[in-house]
């Protein structure tokens, strides 16, 4: 089907309608609880008053969030996917890596976080080291495991023609595992956020980036900012998971994964 | 005397596991292809037909005994670009074009390729009857097409000796003989030697010039039946009287090759070999 008339078919409203009215009630339902427990949520109003008043500060601090998130997944992309190279063409790597990358994967970042402020200050540095390593095992394992699964009739096919193991990596593996790639961006994307602000929040004394922001906000009982900057933080991880979906679409149109229902 | 094309002496392979008795796939087979031959092995499963191809395609090394294609180790020969391919299953790559995937052996191993004139891969299918398809993504293939554009993937680099292990056994019948034919017409062009492992009676009968029939446990070859019905093989050869009487006799070889192996005790394993 062809981009237009997919387009044409999403403008009916039996694909937005529910989404729209479950927005709704979650509203009302928000209304409601506001006006019952003003303490623990601000109305509705003061978090458009608040998001409408200043713009510009929630732009700045969501680009300082965003710059750590996006520097933090490209440090841990690279680092994720060389070793998955690595683990996948020699056993001996794999098993000097992987039980490393195990017990890395265990450990609860949000413990590793202020150790890590206190051994980097607080600059960027511990940020991005976070962010990296919340991003760095789910790459990892999903690209380790779509570089090995290439097919055995495939491989003989171009063993009998004597193909180098970097041929065989170029042509056959990478290919073969951008599906895997893609799974993994899909989660790590949004987690890289997740690893950005438990940074910020960790780094008591930094001062800027959404997660700093909330932080101040409620030691002041400003709900409203706290709330606001919730949302941008939500809109944000949105955003960027829109992104890497139709990247995939585009990358992968190749692929059973991107093949659309038929309803 | 030349060269044999393909040369098995006294090749042996068991399949050691864990958890069960070693199975011998192959004990201790001889086979001679020569030059040009178009040779079919056919057997019961576990004769360790597939074993014998991938020993000859270099995939696997035999116990004892040795390989040798054109002469040399199999390993050379595939260093050299002299051998050809046909899995079970097409084996394309989902993400290249008809053609591109055709072309993606020529862009591997470049170098056993100087001095070579390749043929023109668009020709060949053309010839194959893909010049339609050529631009065109596998997946949107049927399973026939997808699998001629493997033989003209694995005829691209136009290799010595070709191995296809059961290339057919996943089409409908209708398909089947088409593409039989094609292939028949591919290789009269091309000429390679085809060792093609089957487990159709009248696909081998059609296609070769010779006939290996294979028993199980331990694998060897039992019989080999050359094929003396003149080329091409049309399909009105293929209701001839000559050709069911090859049906006839290669079905007799078959069945002794069953009874042998249940007559033999049996033995604890008995699985098939992979």
């Amino acid at each position: 089907m062809s981009e237009v008339r997919r387009g044409v078919r999403l403008l009916h409203p039996r694909y937005w309608a529910p989404a729209v009215v479950m927005l709704l009630v979650l509203l009302a339902l928000w209304t409601v609880g506001a006006e019952r427990l003003p303490y623990l949520l601000p109305p509705l109003s003061d978090l458009w008053d608040t998001l409408a008043g200043d713009p510009a500060y929630f732009l700045r601090h969501a680009g300082v969030t965003l710059g750590e998130a996006l520097g933090g997944l490209a440090i841990g992309f690279v680092a994720a996917f060389v070793l998955a190279v690595l683990v996948s063409e020699s056993v001996l790597a794999r098993r000097a890596i992987m039980p490393v990358a195990v017990v890395l994967n265990v450990t609860p970042l949000v413990a590793i976080a202020p150790a890590l402020v206190v051994a980097f200050g607080f600059g960027p540095a511990p940020k991005l080291i976070v962010t990296a390593l919340i991003c760095f095992f789910p790459i990892l394992i999903n690209t380790a495991a779509g570089l090995r699964s290439v097919s055995r009739e495939v491989l003989q096919v171009f063993r009998t023609v004597h193909a180098s193991r970097w041929e065989l990596l170029r042509h056959l593996r990478i290919p073969t595992a951008l599906p895997f790639v893609f799974a993994a961006l899909k989660i790590v994307f949004p987690l890289s956020i997740v690893g950005a602000v438990v940074a910020e929040m960790s780094a008591a004394g930094s001062d800027d980036g959404l997660g700093t922001v909330i932080l101040v906000a409620s030691s002041m009982n400003r709900l409203a900012v706290v709330w606001a900057a919730i949302v941008v933080l939500a809109v944000m991880g949105s955003l960027l998971l829109l992104i890497v979906t139709v990247a995939e679409r585009r990358v992968l149109h190749w692929h059973e994964s991107t093949a659309r229902p038929s309803r | 005397m030349s060269v044999p094309a393909i040369a098995v002496r006294g090749a042996s392979r068991v399949y050691a596991s864990a958890d069960r008795a070693p199975v011998e796939a192959l004990g201790a087979v001889d086979l001679t292809v020569d030059r040009g031959r178009f040779v079919s092995v056919i057997g019961p499963s576990g004769c360790g037909k597939s074993t014998l191809l991938r020993l000859v395609a270099g995939l696997e090394s035999p116990d004892t005994g040795s390989i040798e294609v054109g002469g040399e180790p199999p390993e050379r020969a595939a260093a050299a670009k002299r051998l050809g391919l046909v899995p079970q299953r097409p084996a394309l790559l989902p993400w290249l074009s008809v053609l591109k995937n055709v072309t993606l052996p020529a862009r591997m191993n470049r170098r056993a390729d100087r001095g070579r004139t390749l043929p023109d891969a668009a020709e060949l299918l053309r010839k194959a009857g893909l010049g339609e398809a050529m631009h065109v993504l596998p997946g949107e293939l049927s399973g026939g097409m997808q699998q001629r554009a493997a033989i003209v993937r694995a005829f691209g680099l136009h290799p010595d000796v070709l191995l296809m292990d059961e290339p057919f056994s996943a089409l409908d019948e209708f398909t089947r003989e088409a593409l039989q034919e094609q292939l028949l017409d591919l290789w009269e062009e091309l000429r390679a030697t085809v060792l093609f492992v089957t487990h159709s009676i009248s696909e081998a009968i059609r296609l070769s010039d010779q006939v290996v029939v294979m028993a199980a446990r331990p694998g060897r070859i039992l019989e080999v039946v050359d094929i003396d019905l003149p080329r091409p093989r049309t399909q009105d050869l293929v209701l001839s009287p000559d050709f069911h009487d090859y049906e006839v006799v290669v079905r007799q070889y078959l069945r002794d090759a069953f009874d042998h192996e249940h007559q033999l005790p049996r033995r604890r394993d008995g699985g098939d070999p992979r």
